[in-house]
């Protein structure tokens, strides 16, 4: 109850003024059209002379220069520093490496030993696409030999077995259905070594004698075939 | 006291002026209530000053209640330019549309109001095509009582809402004028809460109490930094 009678006497104080609030909301808003005329031609006058729609104020500047301070104090940009020349070729123009070394300029060794820095590209490799001097490491690192790697032969059709080891292996699985032999026996008769078919063009006749002047192509068959 | 001034009041009198005072109190709490929603949204709306000005203040760069006015007149102007180019923008569009209407048609005198073209619900040029619109004018709803006029009847219907494709260049106009216009007052009104906002605090800000200040209160010694022991560390 008490609230409705606030809320009755607010109504009695907003109606009262209402008619101030509307003439200052219309005063704003006349305002602030003036404003943005005043501003639209400022801003054709700005952007011809190059300049921002809304310059910085010179509190705002103010601001931004104490701000950049004190980035600057407590962010010190730390000082270059030369560092010794790992590479002793001279400078002959073009980009400078920095001499860095990550850990995928280290070769693994198997043998434990404190690892070599891998040989980098020297400038004239990078800019003008030489091939790589070949330079001797001042230290030689102990390799061992490795065993040559096992290669996988890829698409390369296997021997086919002999009859005496498909009968060693029959020997071996007694207990292999004679159906699941005679069916591996298929498959690996299925699998025969490639050998490239003759094509229509091996058909052509080419002297061995004139191999050194060219390849003589002969049409003497052509109405025969 | 004169008896002639007396009024008698029978009890039909009596029950309508109590549903009037119940429906006069109801409807200065239902403008309270909006007036205390519009309260609000301006106070919300004045927050946003305290954001455009805060850096300003609280690195001390404006010093006095004055630098802080006019600077927050400033950035106040500049947000409401910001936020009323896109209605003025689209007010202008809209009295574009009408322009450009009224150059085709070379027809300058041109009466947004109209709801008919003649005929009862056909046609129309105007917004009125899309209006109720009572014939206040018919002299039957009248009646005179002790010398006043006053409406006795509703008044005959003499239009129907319905579209007309003549009329759409004012629907266009008058879509762009209420949308814009809307748009373009909410920003007037925040621009208006954010200038109040900004009287305050310049008020506010500055004050300086002297509530909790004792004169018998010794002052505090500012703590001095730390010496080292070491004296090697001032090296």
């Amino acid at each position: 109850m008490v609230d409705l009678l606030k809320a009755f006497g607010r109504g009695i104080l907003y109606i009262l003024c209402f008619p101030f609030f509307l003439v200052a909301l219309a005063l704003f808003a006349v305002i602030g059209l003036l404003a943005f005329l005043f501003q639209l031609i400022k801003s054709i006058i700005f952007f011809f002379t190059g300049q921002k729609f809304f310059p910085e104020l010179p509190e705002d500047k103010e601001l931004r220069l104490m701000r950049e301070a004190e980035e600057a104090k407590n962010n010190p940009q730390p000082q270059p520093q030369p560092q010794p020349q790992v590479n002793n070729q001279p400078y002959q123009g073009g980009l400078l490496y920095e001499e860095t070394y990550d850990e995928d300029d280290f070769l693994e060794e198997p043998t434990g030993e404190a690892p070599l820095p891998r040989q980098q590209a020297s400038i004239e490799e990078v800019v003008f696409e030489e091939e790589p001097k070949e330079e001797v490491s001042p230290i030689q690192a102990p390799v061992e030999e490795k065993p040559a790697p096992i290669m996988q032969e890829v698409n390369r059709p296997e021997p086919e077995p002999t009859k005496e080891l498909l009968h060693e292996e029959d020997s071996q699985d007694d207990f292999l259905d004679p159906f699941d032999v005679e069916e591996q026996q298929a498959e690996e008769e299925e699998l025969e070594v490639y050998q490239p078919k003759g094509t229509t063009d091996d058909t052509y006749s080419i002297d061995e004698d004139d191999t050194d002047s060219g390849v003589n192509i002969n049409f003497d068959d052509w109405g025969k075939r | 006291m004169n008896p002639n001034v007396l009024i008698k009041l029978t009890e039909n009198d009596k029950r309508v002026i109590i549903a009037l005072l119940f429906a006069i109190i109801l409807l200065f709490v239902i403008i309270g209530l909006l007036g205390s929603l519009i309260v609000r949204t301006m106070k919300w709306q004045g927050k946003k000053c305290d954001t455009l000005v805060s850096d300003v203040v609280t690195n001390h760069i404006v010093k006095t209640p004055h630098q802080l006015r006019k600077y927050a007149a400033k950035k106040n102007i500049r947000h409401f330019l910001k936020q009323a180019w896109i209605p003025i923008i689209i007010i202008l569009v809209g009295v574009a549309t009408i322009c450009i209407r009224n150059a085709i048609t070379k027809d300058w005198s041109y009466d947004l109001l109209n709801y008919n073209n003649g005929t009862p619900n056909q046609g129309g040029t105007g917004i009125g095509t899309l209006l109720f619109i009572w014939d206040f004018k018919d002299p039957d709803s009248y009646t005179k009582i002790w010398g006043l006029t006053l409406l006795a009847k509703w008044p005959p219907l003499i239009n129907e809402p319905h579209f007309s494709v003549d009329a759409i260049w004012c629907y266009v106009y008058i879509l762009c004028m209420v949308v814009g216009g809307t748009w373009y007052v909410i920003a007037a009104q925040a621009y208006l809460a954010r200038t109040i906002r900004a009287i305050k605090l310049s008020k506010k800000v500055f004050e300086k109490s002297l509530d909790n200040f004792d004169q018998n209160t010794p002052p505090q010694q500012p703590q001095q930094p730390q010496q080292p022991n070491n004296p090697t560390q001032l090296m």
